[in-house]
């Protein structure tokens, strides 16, 4: 069942010196359930996707067209008294510092049972914080019953996450959108996390939007990725198709560049040059300065994404029209 | 709406009860500011009770008696003034004048700034430009001026104080707020608390107002001592309080035509003034310590990091 669909999505930030188009014509579909990973190098708009998802774009930030369908409904044409009892209800966000997310005035216990409160009024403080302290147990913190009365200076860092984790399950939502929720800890740490947070996908059945840009994590615990390229998305799939043999030479490129990879011989190789400046992207395809394969039509038509066989799979590159044709 | 009010309390409370009050009581700043002021406040409140004369009772027999150790008696420990007034009796109803004034005009003041600041701050835009240019306005004038006009237009008066006090001391209040909004706004807990489906009256009163806290209760007293000053100045020059009232302005300005020959009118009441100030500004130091909340470390509570 198709849970999120979001439909050409275009968010802008209309900054002094220009409108810079962070995320432009993105098409994408979440199903129930599942683990979908996107990623791209930083500035690629992929945050700004997911935060535009909650409809918390920062000014001078704006949808500036498209939409959004949630379980059938357009989100994006939502008051905002509406948009408010989703979030946080049925759709949650883990930020990427969890120390920075966490109020520093409040206990952790606090925090969770203000959210639990916020979308049902009628749970008493008692009920709430009983559940707060089952959350934490949920995310594996240890002396759970303690610790909901700590602070967050308290915790460690891979224990604020959990926290951070507890407060956006509160109250079960269907789906679960992660912002580099471990790039600021350590590797250990990470995978415990990034575990925690399958397991708990599979036993709450919510979908999980993992944004990113570590594609070892990708491989390791996603269904479906995404990869996305100065605002566009350039090529989808099954993780497993995409990562074993990439179509997109941007997706090509990013392999490529992880160390370890093609064995003993293997070198890393780096893509030329930087992301466009998505204030005055290319015209064409967006990659072609940077791409070693492009030909004619790519500095002036811009590539669909088209699909492929294989499951699911899509790319927007010229390469593969011309095949088609 | 109210439920966020009520909670309002709650973290205010919470704020200032347990590891606040145990860091405070470590620390010697906080015990002497605190001793000195709640001896004034215990002077203040049960003034009826603790002065051993009527402080508006004349005695012509016994006027300009010297305090105890200078000539004078146990009869009146701090000596009398011109007309026989028993000083210490007067410097005890004088601290009612003082910290009431100073209480109730930053109470008002911190109602009307905090307000303002926190409009200003969260929603910016036209609000924000507007009201600071009030507070530009307001700043360029000098507050001592200011208050001395205001009390030439409005008159001398216990009622008219405050409300000079509270019209000069409301900017600082603003401008803090506002600029711990500004900041609040943007820290990643605010988006956090968005995205958990709340609303702004949520995120002005439960996360962006109890982190201006620390900063709202410090400014707190040390507007209070400057209204303590404040006032006492305003009486000093004879546009305060109104006689026969004990401020302890008015007492150190009459007392100055006696300097020469009785210098325990004036001394005493500018030496309450000069501790009750020094106390509450050591305890402000202390409380801005005290309300850090990584302050527990401090306590002896070892963080793992």
């Amino acid at each position: 069942m198709t849970l999120l669909e979001i439909r050409d999505l275009k968010v802008y930030y209309y900054a002094f010196d220009g409108v810079v188009k962070a995320v432009d014509g993105v098409s994408l579909e979440l199903e129930s359930g599942e683990f979908f990973g996107l990623i791209g190098e930083s500035g690629c708009g992929k945050s700004t996707l997911g935060n535009a998802i909650l409809r918390l774009v920062p000014p001078p930030g704006r949808v500036a067209g498209g939409s959004i369908y949630f379980q059938g409904e357009d989100i994006l044409q939502l008051p905002e008294d509406r948009m408010r009892e989703i979030r946080g209800d049925r759709i949650s966000m883990i930020f990427q510092d969890p120390t920075a997310a966490l109020d520093p005035v409040y206990t952790i216990g606090d925090q969770i049972v203000e959210t639990i409160l916020a979308h049902n009024p009628e749970v008493s403080r008692k009920d709430a914080e009983a559940r707060a302290i089952e959350l934490l147990k949920l995310v594996g913190i240890p002396g759970a019953e303690a610790r909901v009365h700590e602070y967050p200076h308290q915790f460690s860092g891979g224990m604020r996450q959990r926290a951070v984790i507890a407060i956006a399950l509160a109250n079960n939502p269907e789906l679960l959108i992660a912002d580099e929720p471990t790039t600021n800890l350590d590797v250990t740490i990470e995978a415990q996390i990034l575990t925690l947070l399958d397991e708990l996908r599979r036993k709450l059945n919510m979908s999980i939007l993992l944004i990113t840009h570590n594609i070892g994590i990708v491989a390791e615990y996603t269904d479906r990725v995404g990869v996305m390229y100065a605002g566009k998305l350039v090529e989808v799939g099954r993780t497993v198709d995409v990562l074993t043999d990439p179509k997109h030479p941007y997706t090509r490129g990013l392999l490529g560049a992880i160390p370890g990879r093609g064995g003993r011989k293997g070198r890393v190789t780096e893509i030329p040059g930087t992301v466009p400046n998505l204030a005055n992207p290319p015209p064409g395809c967006r990659f072609h300065p940077r791409c070693p394969r492009r030909f004619d039509p790519c500095d002036q038509e811009e590539p669909a994404l088209v699909p492929l066989p294989g499951e699911g799979r899509m790319v927007a590159c010229h390469l593969y029209r011309r095949l088609e044709s | 709406m109210s439920r966020t009010l009520t909670t309002l309390r709650e973290d205010l409370l919470r704020f200032l009860g347990g590891p606040t009050v145990s860091y405070m009581k470590r620390d010697p700043g906080a015990i002497v500011g605190g001793t000195i002021f709640l001896v004034f406040l215990m002077s203040a409140l049960f003034a009826g009770v603790v002065a051993p004369y009527d402080p508006y009772q004349a005695d012509l027999a016994n006027s300009l008696q010297p305090p105890v150790g200078f000539g004078g008696s146990w009869e009146h420990p701090l000596g009398t003034d011109a007309i026989g007034r028993d000083l210490l009796s007067r410097l005890i109803y004088g601290a009612r004048i003082s910290l009431s004034v100073a209480a109730v005009s930053v109470t008002l003041a911190v109602l009307v700034g905090v307000s303002l600041g926190a409009l200003s701050g969260y929603f910016g835009g036209l609000i924000d430009e507007v009201l600071m240019r009030i507070v530009d306005f307001w700043l360029s004038f000098p507050a001592v001026l200011m208050a001395i006009s205001l009390m030439v237009v409005l008159g001398p008066g216990y009622w008219n104080v405050v409300a000079a006090m509270t019209l000069t001391s409301w900017v600082p209040f603003a401008r803090v707020v506002r600029g711990e909004f500004l900041t609040l706004k943007e820290r990643p807990f605010v988006l956090a608390a968005k995205a958990i489906g709340v609303g702004s009256a949520h995120i002005i009163f439960r996360e962006a107002l109890p982190n201006t806290f620390p900063s709202l209760i410090v400014l707190s007293t040390f507007q209070l001592a400057r209204n303590i000053i404040y006032e006492a100045s305003l009486s000093f020059i004879g546009i305060g309080v109104k006689p026969p009232n004990p401020s302890w302005g008015l007492m150190l300005g009459t007392g100055r035509q006696h300097i020469l020959d009785a210098w325990w009118i004036a001394m005493f009441p500018g030496l309450a003034i000069t501790m009750v100030v020094l106390g509450i500004n050591l305890l402000g130091d202390s409380l801005r310590d005290a309300l850090d909340p990584t302050i527990k470390k401090k306590l002896g509570v070892v963080e793992v990091q």
